[in-house]
């Protein structure tokens, strides 16, 4: 039979919060606790933990890259509550795992880092119907556990209001110290208070609980949140912070309520019987969902592959220095682990072997399909450790694949951003973490009088903005350096351009503001990165100062490596005629507005139009 | 009949051999052979791929030889497994971004000589459609039939005529469906240059028809173009399949969860359900969002996962699971844009109604008509209206709304059967 070691943290020794979790694993493995202690150092005995054929590490999730570089077949339960604020870098390091998530917004951050993940939903027993608590009136139960988070029998108070008969609060926060900082009122408004500590065992915090018919979650978010689908199975109406796990079981207004903790007002809880009704219904249907991925979970768990360990140096790295970057948390571990991944990254990644025979290929191919479905790869010609930079140029469509909304049609020199913003994506494999970018934009503006005075360009989701100066006068050159709030592990890129005004050309209904002809982005990763704010600048460089890069632009698409194609762009229109800057963008422009005279669509500012003319009648 | 099944191991590569006993056969004028082409048919799920199946079998009896033309990126064993020729380079990765798609010439002539545009994706496609008629030695006995046409197929195809004397060019049907005929890189208004060189072609003496796949979008082709236009909704193949006995009442949202289609509504919609059907009765099943759009709609799509009896589905579903989907509901719901669907037909609708499905859809789309000729669902205008239908149909014994979709797919296969058979004599 396979053994499994069952990581856990110590704290669920006596909560036993993980027991129907490692109940459905001793169904079909042989299953060994250890416990840890996340505040201590941890010394584990290799020896001991070689013995079993897979390990499976509930909440601890940072310890994954220990195990994973000694070449353990590794599952990790990862929690919302305790995981979603981790760096990607975190997850990066995790790699080669399989994960089982409780959480879907969890599930879909590690699923689109391209981890293996599956997403199952946990329910228990309901009690029978005829056990529901009656509603003749709202009597709330909290355990006051993270007062200082602002879920306190106050919040209770502004939340039920008068519609509230009497509040049951369990004053033991998780922090001692706060168990006087908020000390519970004997009563609110006319509804009593009673306060309880410690309970003896664990009915007598049930018989509390029947008291009461509305169940106030402790807390902000949820790993999978016990208590609240058990308050859920038991049909009182749960209340609860809008975060995962909360909003993943109560539909607002449906099956619960939720609230946010800076904007809570009384509500009306007219309903209340029948939200939690459907409440406790939601767990009654959803236990037989739960019973039925029983197999899934277990098939899933069986099939984590082994990966080659990592070398000596990595792992003694790991094991003297993981745990306590993880303790001191923030900048130092993400460091540590950004200095590690480059090692633990080529090592998953050279093992695609492994991950062919672990994954479900269903699951992995739909993944697969979606992602290169929307990101299609940049190949990056050259990259070292300190830099890659792809280059893209946009002349006769070459680009098109990579553009998504905001672009007219394709022109012989670039493509104009039809609006005011316009948007790319693309996916480049740019081998270590990315902390800033450096973009450069060849653009023209439609008119030789026509100014555009701003721009703005998003990252990601990063927005840099600064007043820029492009006209037709010929392309300019736009630098725009954008330093990432986090280093990237994330290989797919999506650029948005905004601009601050268009023009409407005679005969073109068109409104348009930039054309862009050609966009190098330099990557660089966190040890040149530069932590100051976003910044645009250098504007109007002169074109013979453009990167060689795109002074012959070129692009490579492709799905993947192995079905690489080439679409090779033309040099540039500017680029044969490099005298001298002002030469080269008047070359350039008399092109655009040769083009023009052959397509009516492309809009000529008078200046440009006459300028045509005239070149018409010589 | 012979339907084209790749030999085992074909590369399914661009150079496939002129068959000299076809070639001698449709020099006589005997065999009949008809060429179903699609090159955005680039993916094994999906609606395109079984589209071309459905209409492979559908044409079957009439036709000698049929041989279905997809797309290059549609991949080697799928294409073999499905009976159909790898062919055509991909030629809209920016709208539709597939797996190997990117293919693009590196010829920089963008300029055309006449009205017609000749940049790189014009010349690819007109190149692909000669490869295709000298391969064949296609000859006037011969049909092309664009089940789903594109800009460049279209474009492309014309082009490709406009090469061959009009006395041995094979004869052209086209389907317009309204969704990639407008997909042009370089025309800005894609259908009026279609609809002329269409019309130039046919004055030229070729033999093209043209149909559309909504009643909507027939009119307003025919308004809008002065355009002879038939219309030709879906034929319905899949065999019908009894509703599902025990269990919920299930209804099912198909298709990638696009906002087009009605996405961001699916939430007040089985809210108002919810509230109405207070004991679970009802079920709903939804393909979710691409990974694109879901990091951006992550609480909405939390709440869905939160509300009771909706089972969340991955965005992308194989043709069995899709099969799966609609055999296990009693319903679909399309509460689809009317920007974008007031002329458009629905795929999910011709399912529905091959398999004998209830469907609750937006009136004034291009297929509303056809729900409320065929009787086989409801329209409705709020998201509310949705919800009552919804609790209306599944309160209605199961008996009556099976009785009620047979009836409509009866008339519906005969209607569609008449259609084609018309246009296929129009063809001759």
């Amino acid at each position: 039979m396979t053994r499994v070691l069952f990581v856990d943290h110590a704290m669920h020794r006596a909560t036993e919060s993980s027991g129907f979790f490692t109940s459905l694993l001793e169904t079909r493995f042989e299953v060994s606790r250890l416990y840890v202690s996340p505040n201590g150092r941890h010394a584990f005995d290799w020896q001991f933990v070689a013995g079993f054929d897979i390990v499976v590490l509930w909440q601890m999730d940072y310890l994954a890259p220990l195990f994973l570089a000694r070449g353990h077949r590794t599952v990790v339960v990862p929690m919302y509550d305790g995981s979603a604020g981790l760096p990607q870098v975190h997850w990066a390091c995790a790699a080669g795992a399989g994960f089982v998530n409780f959480s879907r917004a969890l599930h879909e951050r590690v699923r689109l880092l391209g981890l293996d993940s599956l997403l199952v939903k946990y329910f228990p027993e309901a009690v029978a119907e005829a056990e529901l608590p009656n509603f003749d009136g709202l009597r709330a139960f909290l355990w006051q556990r993270r007062p200082e988070d602002g879920i306190t029998a106050d919040l209770v108070g502004r939340l039920l209001g008068s519609q509230m008969d009497s509040l049951h609060v369990h004053n033991v926060p998780d922090d001692p110290a706060m168990t006087a900082r908020f000390p519970p009122p004997s009563s609110i408004g006319d509804a009593p208070v009673t306060v309880s500590e410690w309970f003896a065992d664990r009915a007598g915090y049930y018989r509390v609980l029947r008291d009461c018919n509305v169940f106030v979650c402790p807390r902000m978010a949820e790993g999978i949140g016990m208590a609240m689908v058990e308050a859920m199975a038991r049909g009182m109406l749960v209340v609860a912070n809008d975060l995962p796990s909360h909003n993943e079981y109560v539909c607002n207004w449906v099956n619960g309520v939720l609230f946010d903790t800076a904007q809570v007002g009384e509500a009306n809880f007219g309903a209340a019987s029948a939200i939690a009704r459907m409440g406790w219904r939601t767990v009654r249907d959803g236990r037989a969902r739960w019973l039925a991925s029983a197999d899934r979970i277990l098939a899933f768990v069986a099939r984590t592959a082994r990966y080659r360990a990592a070398e000596p140096k990595i792992l003694a790295e790991l094991e003297h220095d993981l745990v306590p970057a993880y303790l001191a948390g923030g900048e130092i571990y993400e460091r540590f682990l950004l200095k590690l991944l480059p090692a633990l990254a080529t090592r998953h990644i050279a093992d695609e072997t492994d991950i062919a025979t672990k994954a479900d290929p269903t699951v992995r191919s739909r993944t697969a399909a979606t992602e290169r479905q929307h990101f299609p790869v940049v190949i990056v010609p050259e990259r070292t450790a300190e830099a890659a930079s792809v280059a893209i140029a946009f002349a006769n469509g070459a680009a098109r694949p990579l553009l998504g909304n905001g672009w007219s049609v394709d022109e012989t020199f670039g493509v104009w951003i039809e609006g005011v913003r316009a948007e790319l994506s693309f996916a480049a494999s740019v081998g270590f973490p990315v902390a800033s970018l450096m973009l450069r934009v060849l653009a023209l503006a439609p008119g030789e009088d026509v100014h555009q005075t701003g721009l703005g360009v998003t990252v990601n989701g990063v927005a840099a903005s600064r007043a820029v100066s492009v006209n037709g006068g010929g392309p300019r050159e736009l630098r725009c350096e954008i330093a990432l709030p986090m280093p990237l592990t994330s290989s797919t890129w999506h650029i948005e351009f905004c601009c601050d005004r268009t023009l409407n050309a005679t005969g073109d209904a068109r409104r348009l503001s930039i054309a862009v002809i050609a966009l190098s982005v330099d990557f660089r990763p966190a040890v040149t990165a530069v932590a100051q704010p976003v910044t645009i600048s250098a504007i109007a460089a002169p074109v013979g100062n453009f990167p060689p890069a795109l002074q012959s632009p070129h692009v490579k698409l492709a799905a993947r490596p192995a079905a690489r194609i080439s679409n090779t762009a033309p040099a540039a229109p500017w680029r044969s005629d490099l005298v001298g800057p002002r030469q080269a963008a008047a070359t350039a422009l008399d092109r655009v507005v040769r083009k023009a005279g052959s397509r009516s669509k492309l809009p000529l500012a008078p200046a440009a139009k006459s300028r045509a003319q005239e070149r018409e009648k010589v | 009949m012979r339907v084209d099944k790749p030999a085992n191991g074909s590369n399914g590569a661009l150079h496939f051999p002129p068959d000299p006993a076809i070639r001698h056969s449709a020099s006589r004028g005997t065999t009949r052979r008809m060429f179903i082409c699609d090159p955005i048919c680039v993916l094994p799920f999906g609606h395109n791929a079984p589209a071309m199946a459905y209409f492979r079998s559908f044409f079957q009896p009439d036709f000698d030889r049929i041989v279905c033309c997809v797309g290059l990126p549609f991949g080697r064993d799928a294409a073999a497994a499905n009976g159909f020729r790898q062919h055509f380079r991909y030629l809209y990765n920016d709208v539709m971004p597939v797996d190997g798609g990117a293919e693009a010439s590196a010829d920089t002539n963008a300029d055309g000589d006449g009205p017609w545009p000749n940049d790189a994706s014009s010349r690819t496609a007109t190149q692909d459609y000669l490869r295709l008629i000298r391969q064949e030695a296609m000859g006037r006995h011969d049909i092309v039939f664009l089940p789903s046409a594109d800009f460049y197929s279209v474009h492309g195809l014309v082009q490709a005529l406009r090469q061959l004397p009009p006395s041995d060019s094979p004869r052209v049907l086209i389907r317009l469906i309204g969704v990639m005929e407008n997909a042009s890189h370089v025309v800005l208004d894609p259908m009026k240059h279609l609809c002329a060189a269409i019309e130039a072609a046919r004055r030229g003496g070729h033999r093209i028809l043209v149909a559309a796949e909504t009643p909507v979008y027939a009119n307003h082709l025919a308004a809008s173009f002065d355009l002879d236009v038939a219309m030709l909704p879906y034929p319905l193949l899949a065999d019908a399949m009894p509703l599902p006995g025990a269990g919920p009442f299930v209804v099912a949202s198909a298709g990638s969860a696009r906002f087009d289609k009605g996405f961001l509504d699916l939430l007040p919609i089985i809210r108002e359900v919810r509230r109405l059907d207070r004991g679970l009765d009802i079920e709903f099943r939804i393909q979710g969002l691409t990974d694109r759009h879901i990091v951006h709609h992550q609480p909405y799509t939390s709440q869905l996962y939160a509300m009771p009896g909706v089972v969340l589905l991955p965005a992308v579903l194989t043709h069995d699971e899709m099969g799966e989907l609609y055999a296990g509901c009693h319903a679909v719901v399309l509460p689809y844009e009317h920007s974008v669907y007031q002329m458009r037909g629905s795929a999910v609708l011709m399912e529905a109604i091959a398999y004998g499905r209830h469907a609750i859809a937006r009136g004034g789309l291009g297929f509303s008509c056809q729900i409320a000729y065929y009787q086989n669902g409801a329209l409705c205008s709020t998201n509310d209206e949705f919800a009552h239908a919804i609790v209306e149909a599944a309160r209605l014994p199961t008996e009556v709304l099976q009785r009620r979709l047979t009836l409509a797919r009866t008339r519906y296969q005969h209607d569609t059967a008449s259609a084609y058979r018309v246009w296929m004599e129009k063809c001759q």
